[in-house]
Formats: C-alpha cells, sequence, structure tokens
C-alpha cells in the first residue's frame, strides 16, 4: 500500500496539460535579471560593476556569511546595470542586469568531466556544492552546503523527494522520467557522504512512469531504494515525507536531522551530481508553464535570470486574460503583480490561472464544520486559531501552537467558508515569534 | 496586459463546495421529514 500522512487534501491536479510532454529547452532571452536573494540566509554582494563582461558561470554575486550561496551568469554578455526590480517572492530586491551577447561563452573547466569522483573527500564535496550555488530547489532554497554540514554523521535515513505534490507542476515529475541518471548519480554521492547504506527516492503513485524509470535505474544500483507515497497534498513537505516513509514524526520547531533524517528535492539532487561530475554550477533549471490562460503548456529547461514574460512568451503567450500570475504551485506558490521578474533558483513552475479558477471571497464565515481540523497535516487546530487572531489574543496563539503551522494551505482550500486561514496565520507568526523575542529578551 | 493581476496570500485554488452547497445538503437530507 502507498504511504502517506494524517489529513491533507485531494485538489484537482490538472497535470495532464504537461505530465507527457518532453523537457523542452528555452533559448536564453536578450536580457537576464539576477536578484542578489535567491535562497534562504543572507542575500549575496555583487562582485561585478556596471559594463564588466561576464561568462556562464562566472560568479556574479557572493557573500562571506555562513548561510548563503554564490550566484552565476547564466550567459555571456555584459552587465548593463545594477539597480532594484521586482523579485519573484515580492517586493524588490538589487538584482544585476546581464545583455546578453549571443556566444555562450563558458569559464574554464565549466562542464569538464571530473574523474575518480568517488575520492572526492567531505569537505571537498562541501566546498564544490557551496562553489556550484547549489540550494533546495524545491522552493524552500535553503543553502544545500549547510543543511549537508549540519546533518552530516547525524542522521541514518535520507530521502530524496520527488513527490511533487503540487498541482499543475510537473518538472521533477519530467526530470525522473527523462535524466534519471543524474539524481541516480547525485544519490550515490550524498549517500557516501552521510555514510549511509540506503536511500530512498520518494515518488507519488500518480507518477507511474517516473516510478518504472526510477526503479529500472535503481535496480542497478544498490542501496537506492523507491517508496511509494499516496497522491495527497502536502506529501511532498519536509514533515509529512519522513512521517510517511519512516514513521517518524519532526517535533514542533524541531528539524529533520533531530529525527535523524534529511530530506532532499530531486532537483536539488541532480544539481550536486552536475557539479560534481561535470563542473557544472546551477546556471538553468527545469520549471513547469501551465494554468487555463497559458496557450502551450510546457516543461522547459529556462536559463536563470529569464523574465517570466520571456517565458510566457515562448509558450505561445497567453490564450486569454489572466487574473493571477503565480510564482510557484496554486497552494503554496506567490502571486505577481507584474510578469517582469525573472526565473531564479528556487522557481519551480509559473502559473497563469484566469478568473474562472480564482475564486473571490466576499464575507468569509466559520460555521464550525471543522473540516480545516480534519485537512491540517500539523494537528493544529485552525478555526480556533482564526479566532485567536480575530481577537488579537496572541497569548492564545501561541498556545494553540500556531507557530507549528507549515502555510501548506490545506485549512484555506477546504474551508467552505472561505476564510483566508493561512493568511492569518501568517501575520499571526509573526505576531507571535516577535512576542517570544521580546521574552527571550528580558 | 491592460487589466490588473490580483495578489492575494496563498493558496489560490479552493474547493467546490462553500457554505451555500452544503446548507442545500442539509435541506436535502431534511426532505424525508416533510412526509412524516
Amino acid at each position: 500500500m502507498a504511504l502517506s500522512f494524517r489529513g491533507g487534501i485531494h485538489p484537482e491536479y490538472h497535470k495532464e496539460p504537461t505530465r507527457d510532454k518532453a523537457i523542452k529547452i528555452m533559448p536564453a532571452p536578450s536580457k537576464l535579471y539576477y536578484p542578489v536573494s535567491q535562497h534562504i540566509g543572507a542575500p549575496c554582494e555583487p562582485t561585478v560593476k556596471v559594463g564588466d563582461e561576464v561568462k556562464i558561470g562566472q560568479i556574479i554575486a557572493d557573500s562571506s556569511a555562513p548561510v548563503s550561496s554564490p550566484i552565476h551568469a547564466s550567459v555571456s554578455g555584459k552587465v548593463t546595470a545594477i539597480d532594484t526590480y521586482p523579485h519573484p517572492a515580492g517586493g524588490d530586491c538589487l538584482t544585476i542586469v546581464v545583455e546578453n551577447d549571443g556566444l555562450d561563452t563558458k569559464i574554464e573547466g565549466f562542464g569538464q568531466e571530473r574523474e575518480n569522483i568517488d575520492n572526492i573527500s567531505a569537505e571537498e564535496l562541501l566546498s564544490i556544492v557551496r562553489k556550484a550555488g547549489i540550494v533546495g530547489m524545491g522552493g524552500a532554497g535553503f543553502p544545500t552546503h549547510v543543511k549537508m554540514s549540519s546533518a552530516q554523521g547525524k542522521i541514518d535515513t535520507l530521502l530524496i523527494n520527488g513527490a511533487e505534490c503540487e498541482p499543475y507542476l510537473s518538472s521533477d515529475h519530467r526530470l525522473m522520467v527523462e535524466k534519471g541518471e543524474e539524481i541516480i548519480g547525485g544519490i550515490k554521492i550524498l549517500k557516501k557522504f552521510f555514510g549511509l547504506q540506503k536511500a530512498t527516492l520518494c515518488i507519488e503513485d500518480n507518477k507511474k512512469d517516473a516510478i518504472n524509470n526510477m526503479q529500472r535505474l535503481a535496480k542497478k544500483e544498490e542501496g537506492i531504494e523507491i517508496a511509494i507515497l499516496k497522491t495527497k497534498y502536502p506529501q511532498g513537505g519536509e514533515k509529512q515525507i519522513i512521517k510517511a516513509v519512516t514513521g517518524r514524526e519532526v517535533p514542533g520547531g524541531k528539524l529533520p536531522a533531530d529525527v535523524k533524517c534529511v530530506v532532499m528535492n530531486t532537483e536539488s539532487v541532480a544539481s550536486v551530481y552536475r557539479a560534481v561530475k561535470y563542473n557544472i554550477s546551477v546556471y538553468q533549471r527545469i520549471i513547469t508553464v501551465s494554468g487555463d490562460c497559458v496557450d502551450k503548456p510546457s516543461v522547459l529547461l529556462v536559463r536563470l535570470g529569464t523574465p517570466f514574460s520571456d517565458v510566457f512568451e515562448f509558450c505561445g503567450g497567453f490564450a486569454k486574460e489572466p487574473a493571477k500570475i503565480i510564482n510557484g504551485g496554486p497552494m503554496m506558490g506567490i502571486s505577481l503583480y507584474t510578469p517582469d521578474v525573472p526565473v531564479i533558483k528556487t522557481t519551480s513552475g509559473i502559473l497563469a490561472l484566469s478568473e474562472d479558477e480564482v475564486i473571490s471571497v466576499k464575507d468569509p464565515i466559520c460555521i464550525r464544520c471543522g473540516r480545516c481540523v480534519g485537512v491540517c497535516p500539523v494537528n493544529l487546530e485552525p478555526l480556533y486559531l482564526s479566532m485567536f487572531y480575530r481577537a488579537g489574543r496572541f497569548d492564545e496563539a501561541e498556545k494553540y501552537r500556531v507557530t507549528d503551522c507549515i502555510e501548506c494551505g490545506s485549512c484555506s482550500f477546504i474551508c467552505p467558508g472561505r476564510i483566508n486561514l493561512v493568511q492569518e496565520f501568517r501575520a499571526a507568526k509573526l505576531k507571535v515569534m516577535a512576542i517570544q523575542r521580546k521574552r527571550q529578551a528580558k | 496586459m491592460d487589466k490588473l493581476l490580483t495578489v492575494t496570500s496563498s493558496p489560490h485554488i479552493k474547493t467546490d463546495e462553500d457554505t451555500r452547497s452544503i446548507m442545500l445538503d442539509v435541506i436535502i437530507a431534511l426532505l424525508p421529514a416533510l412526509i412524516a
């Protein structure tokens, strides 16, 4: 039987428009935008000046902070501006603009095959991963080298997350079908790094071709298992996937390493392989372009820094007027006020939804049906949290563990009263955390 | 693009079932009581 967790929802998946489409390579546009913040942690500082020539793979922004990851140029060309531009996660961010010269000149050694990758030491591997700018590419964007070094020697289970439970998205799915070897290669490197005999690749049971392909590849290797998960949202959540596969529960406020697990996204694992084997830093990624407004929904391999507007144009433009443009999936993605933001390391998909798919809310009201309690994957009681938030009772909200909310959106999705629960909890969390900090300072 | 885009907090999709449809279910469930 397929593995799963308690709670969760079954939204309409809308994977059909993209699931069977081969990954298409999108040519690099004429202008690329690189925000200096593409990960969780300290933003980078530009290491280039306006007028500088850059090559593919060249570091254009870096930081000496411990939790950070460098940013590389994805085309060759000239830096034409360093200024603030809209960021795909909302707000504005310092951005390096590069004009593409179309030559695709690479820095020396980029793409060169490394021999004897089995002899690489742990320190060397960490430095390669850092230099390649690898971050959690499933969406969170936590620098991978930090995750690896903090979990080193503390874990007994390595989980590779290929669940892709967000509706519409097929990026990881296509990666597993077409480039499974890269994932297997990455798993082997990481297994050795953590000193484990076994690693588990977790896939939802709605991706039969991905499961078949990965099982075929895993059979040739030792110690790579494929776990088949039930198709349910948020199956790909870090804590949910650990619960489903190992039965362990990550306590509130703790990390997966505290229950001896580490979870990594398939694209990140494949990036580790590319960095180690071919000395390729993160300069492009697979994204899904979908939604009912997109003329030709596709799975694309795009250069980082490509504006969303160019991506939509490449997919045939809009079939109808979009009401929402979303960076990421429809459950946890961020809606944008402009399509003129670039693809960054954590962009797994871009959606354009019309008004028909976007339900607007008038006078939301709670009828105490308790469905939100039923679906919450971390066992919270959203209806009470919402009441406390509205009454300004943050002490009660804290007691009911609002800070454990993973913001998956299941409660908002299921609420028949159409209350924007997650939105309230985001605000409540900030408030509660501010109160906690004040208390600690005393 | 002529129209402004909508910006809201996630999630951007919701179930079709709302309070109205639940109340309709309640009415249907109570129909047998009319006869009794």
